[in-house]
């Protein structure tokens, strides 16, 4: 017979204490003169016999409770003690394996990965051939990578097995090996090895975790309870003026060290900053975006840390600068301030670099022409490739343009309308007739009356034009006042996208070919509506614009480009469709192919953090990916093995082998019968209480 | 123990008023208050009997016999002396109690030793335990009850119950019929109590028995681990007090009622005093239910 916890019977010498009671704390009994004993005589001499015997039998019951209590204590089991199949029955160890990022971490220069490795191995390694062994990945999702084998059939699983990028959940994994040792047939020690540097972000929900009691928790430390760590812990990118803005976090209670912060784009480092935390702070850096090319980038907030994390000291994102639309704007005015010119509003919510040298990066490419020579510009022979024309009240239409127009909206190009004093109803009627979505009858309202106005009242925001307005409090569009508007009658053909409060029309469009042409019931500058100098203008013009250049996507919902490593991500390619073929250029490792289905989507092992190209059939990069570990993983501060198992409800639910096996535990370990011992104990303290409550004459 | 006898004044001040008056009728020689159970020649007629051969003719009623021709013979209610043998026990079980039992029986002893002789009765006095017996004949007189004063005086109540022959010795000089007041506890063996019983009827002794008990005894009030030691043998006995005490009392309830069923049997007075109660209370008590009886 051997002890588990052979050092448990030191506690033997408490049999001493049962003696010392019999001997020393012997009952003192009263000394009594009494004038006869004839009624206590004949039952004295019976009495005396069983009270002396009761009083061997309670100091031998006391001893026995006590000593099979140490020794229950002592875990005694058989090594060899056969099963009731007669095999003999093992060890079961469930390895819960923690591969979350935060196991990358470094203690005093070693990895707490490195050593879970090395303990798994010495653990299997003294593991006997009739011993099974078990490996679930407790990383998010949680995945058995071994059900319970010999443990020689481990060792290669142990040999191929690398850290993880992503989250972890030990409870999750917890569960998961609880499972695997509930099985009916299973005998023997049930132990879990929970392998965790017990991060509190992965070791969330333990109160709801059920542990039986007969499976036994064995915990190894991996690493300190509160390394320092430093991380880069988001990163956002916005296109035009925006800056570049990463968040710095110190998780540790100490204050950290001042270090750098550079930005790198493309693989170029693009500027630095300096960053100087205190104890549990926050901060965020910001980096204007310099002008980059059409096309995908790679931006990365990069740490010059020395933490215990090193994983999470970059941070990546991806930006990608569309092609701008090129815009032929039409200006009417020939003024010497350029606020005086009626395309001012419009110029400048386009393109509010318009003109300058050094202009950034804008979404629309502006030409501004007159009207004269607006009929060259669209039939040219060097087409330059305008999408979009601008344009502002006419007076005077140039011969010819009405028809170039309508070929232009035929071929795909957008036409956006606006009205204005000095117009010619009849004659945009007679001449653009077949362009605009309604005819012009009046103009009503005083341009000087300021206080009679209309609002607007509704808009499509199913169109593409109020993107930019469907979430809540993203702009109200009933505040601009126009006080002056043409009466309309919308054509047959014509959607109107937004009325004035009257229901009178405001916004029209119309669809001509493979173009669109949207007529805006007010001027282009603030002589009919106070509208351009309100900052709704800006993003409903952009929205008409994208509208009207048929780059709807772009406008409403972006696609994600952001993931978080350790989770695959499902794809949808916009263009190509269904079963596409790209190939995924992941930031280590070699290039792989994946073929979309039917709804041109494609799923993604997104393991590591950095980028991945999805790349089309001619190599072209059609999608950039940023993968970024947990934001979470970032913050080391674990639990001890004892906080952990306070938070675990060990519950008596046991498989049921029979009394013999209840008694013996042969199914927890083949010989072990400590519950035996217990049981015999609880026996024997129920005697002793008899025994001692028993008082005889 | 005091070693000391002093009769309480209250005591001796309601016996004054209190007379023992037996109810039987004893054999005396001095007139008194008591009715003898032989008919005397005293002034006081009681009735007729016929005359038998040997009658003295002094007492033929002659106006009788001239009407009606036939001898009838006066007979008088006579009142004569009582001899009272008190019997006190002086074994070591009588040596116990908060009151002590020995000491309230040698008051009770005295107090009745001084009733008889003030009444004109005459009163022995024996003393039996410890393996022994020591008596004063039944006599009258001051000087006599002097020497019953003292002899209880000087008694200590120590050893066995078992007197002995020296108790049936004394026993054997109870010629005269009287009473037999026997003063104890009765924890001597049975056989010898009963044996007692029987020689005292059979010496035509009217008996009373005082039955003498503690409280302690009655009603066994101890708690706890006790460790009893025999007042008369010395011998210890364990015993838990709490739980044992129901039992004790159902076995001194079998002591009494068998006492009380041989105290029928030999039409004898059983009377159990509680050394608690006041004497004379007690005694004042069991004479005015004599006298009523």
């Amino acid at each position: 017979m051997l002890f588990s916890n052979a050092w448990f019977l030191t506690g033997l010498a408490g049999l001493a204490i049962p003696i010392l009671i019999h001997l020393f704390l012997r009952r003192k009994r009263l000394r009594m003169r009494f004038s006869t004993l004839q009624f206590f005589v004949r039952q004295d001499e019976r009495a005396g016999r069983r009270r002396k015997l009761m009083n061997w039998l309670l100091l031998a019951a006391r001893m026995l409770l006590l000593a099979l209590v140490v020794v229950a204590f002592a875990r005694p089991y058989w090594p060899d003690a056969p099963s009731s199949n007669g095999v003999r029955e093992g060890k079961r160890v469930v390895f819960v394996l923690d591969r979350s990022a935060s196991m990358q971490a470094t203690d005093d220069g070693a990895s707490r990965w490195t050593k879970a490795g090395d303990i798994m191995r010495k653990t299997i390694g003294e593991l006997g051939f009739d011993d099974r062994v078990a490996l679930v990945d407790c990383s998010i999702p949680t995945t058995t990578l071994s059900p319970l084998v010999p443990p020689p059939l481990l060792k290669p699983v142990l040999e191929h097995l690398e850290p993880g990028f992503g989250s972890g959940d030990v409870g999750a994994g917890l569960q998961e090996a609880v499972k695997l040792l509930s099985a009916k047939d299973l005998h023997g020690r049930l132990i879990i090895c929970i392998l965790s540097d017990l991060q509190r972000q992965s070791c969330q929900g333990l109160d709801s975790i059920s542990v039986p009691r007969n499976i036994e928790l064995e915990f190894f430390p991996l690493g300190k309870t509160n390394a320092p760590n430093v991380a880069v812990s988001d990163l956002t990118v916005e296109t035009g003026n925006s800056p570049l803005q990463a968040t710095v976090a110190n998780f540790s209670d100490r204050d950290a060290a001042v270090t750098a912060l550079d930005w790198v784009i493309d693989g170029r480092t693009v500027a630095s900053a300096r960053v100087a935390l205190a104890s549990h702070a926050t901060t965020n850096v910001t980096a204007s975006l310099p002008a980059l090319d059409p096309g995908w980038h790679e931006i990365e907030a990069r740490l010059q840390s020395h933490d215990s994390l090193a994983l999470d000291d970059a941070r990546y994102q991806v930006l990608q600068v569309p092609v701008p639309i090129k815009v032929l704007c039409v200006e009417t005015r020939q003024t010497k301030h350029v606020f005086e010119e009626e395309s001012f509003f419009l110029v400048s919510a386009l393109q509010p670099g318009f003109g300058w040298s050094n202009a950034p990066a804008s979404l629309f490419d502006i030409e501004k022409i007159f009207p004269d020579a607006m009929l060259g510009k669209l039939t040219g022979g060097a087409a330059p490739g305008y999408q979009l024309v601008l344009i502002p009240a006419l007076r005077q239409l140039p011969e010819g343009c009405a028809r170039a127009l309508l070929e232009f909206a035929r071929h795909g190009g957008g036409v956006l309308l606006f009205l204005g004093d000095g117009l010619s109803a009849s004659r945009y009627n007679a001449e653009l007739g077949g362009l605009l979505p309604a005819t012009l009858d009046r103009i009503e309202g005083d341009a000087l009356a300021f206080e009679n106005y209309w609002r607007l009242r509704d808009f499509d925001v199913t169109s593409a034009v109020f993107a930019a307005f469907r979430r809540p409090r993203s702009g109200d569009l009933t505040l601009p006042q126009f006080w002056r508007r043409y009466v309309l009658a919308p054509t047959e053909s014509a959607r109107v996208l937004a009325r004035f409060r009257d229901s009178s029309p405001f916004l029209l469009s119309r669809e001509i070919g493979r173009g669109r042409v949207v007529l805006a019931n007010t001027s282009a500058d603030a002589s009919w509506s106070d509208w351009p100098k309100r900052k709704t203008f800006v993003p409903w013009l952009h929205g008409v614009c994208h509208y009207l250049a048929g780059d709807e996507l772009s406008q409403g919902a972006r696609p994600e480009n952001s993931f978080i490593a350790g989770a695959p991500a499902e794809l949808e390619l916009r263009n190509g469709g269904g079963k596409q073929k790209v190939r995924i250029h992941p930031p280590a490792g070699m290039e792989f192919a994946v073929t979309a289905d039917d709804q041109g989507k494609i799923e993604l092992p997104l393991d590591k953090p950095g980028f991945y190209s999805v790349l089309d059939a001619a190599g072209e990069t059609i999608r950039l990916l940023a993968v970024n570990p947990p934001r979470r993983e970032s913050d080391l501060a674990a639990m001890t093995s004892s906080d952990f198992q306070e938070q675990l409800i060990r519950s008596q639910a046991m498989p049921s082998y029979g009394l013999r096996a209840g008694m013996l535990d042969v199914g927890n370990g083949g010989g072990t019968f400590w519950r035996g011992l217990m049981l015999a104990a609880a026996l024997f303290l129920v005697l002793e209480t008899v025994l001692a409550n028993r008082t005889f004459a | 123990m005091s070693s000391s006898l002093a009769l309480d004044p209250n005591l001796l001040g309601a016996l004054d008023d209190i007379s023992l008056i037996a109810r039987g009728v004893v054999e005396g020689l001095l007139s008194g208050l008591h009715h003898s159970p032989f008919l005397g020649y005293s002034t006081e007629f009681a009735s007729y009997r016929q005359y038998m051969q040997g009658d003295n003719l002094r007492y033929v009623d002659w106006k009788v016999w001239g009407r009606t021709d036939k001898l009838y013979v006066k007979q008088f209610e006579d009142d004569t002396n009582v001899a009272c043998q008190i019997l006190l026990d002086s074994s070591g079980s009588m040596d116990f109690g908060r009151n002590n039992k020995f000491h309230y029986g040698r008051l009770l002893a005295a107090a009745l030793a001084y009733l008889m002789v003030r009444q004109h009765d005459t009163a022995g006095l024996t003393l039996f335990g410890g393996g022994t017996a020591r008596a004063l004949p039944a006599r009258g007189g001051r000087h006599h009850l002097d020497e019953v004063f003292q002899l209880l005086a000087g008694t200590t109540a120590r050893g066995g119950a078992n007197p002995g022959a020296d108790l049936w010795n004394v026993v054997e000089t109870f010629n005269r019929r009287g009473f037999a007041v026997i003063i104890s506890d009765l924890f001597s063996s049975q056989e010898m109590i009963f044996e007692l019983f029987q020689q005292l009827h059979y010496r035509r002794q009217e008996i009373i028995v005082f039955h003498v008990m503690s409280a302690e005894e009655i009603g066994f009030q101890y708690e706890g681990e006790c460790l009893f030691e025999d007042a008369e043998t010395g011998e210890e006995v364990p015993v838990h007090a709490g739980s044992f005490r129901k039992e004790y009392l159902a076995r001194m309830g079998e002591f009494q009622q068998r006492l009380e069923q041989e105290c029928g049997k030999y039409e004898i007075d059983y009377q159990l005093l509680h050394t608690d109660e006041p004497l004379d209370r007690a005694l004042t008590g069991y004479l005015g239910k004599r006298l009523a009886m």
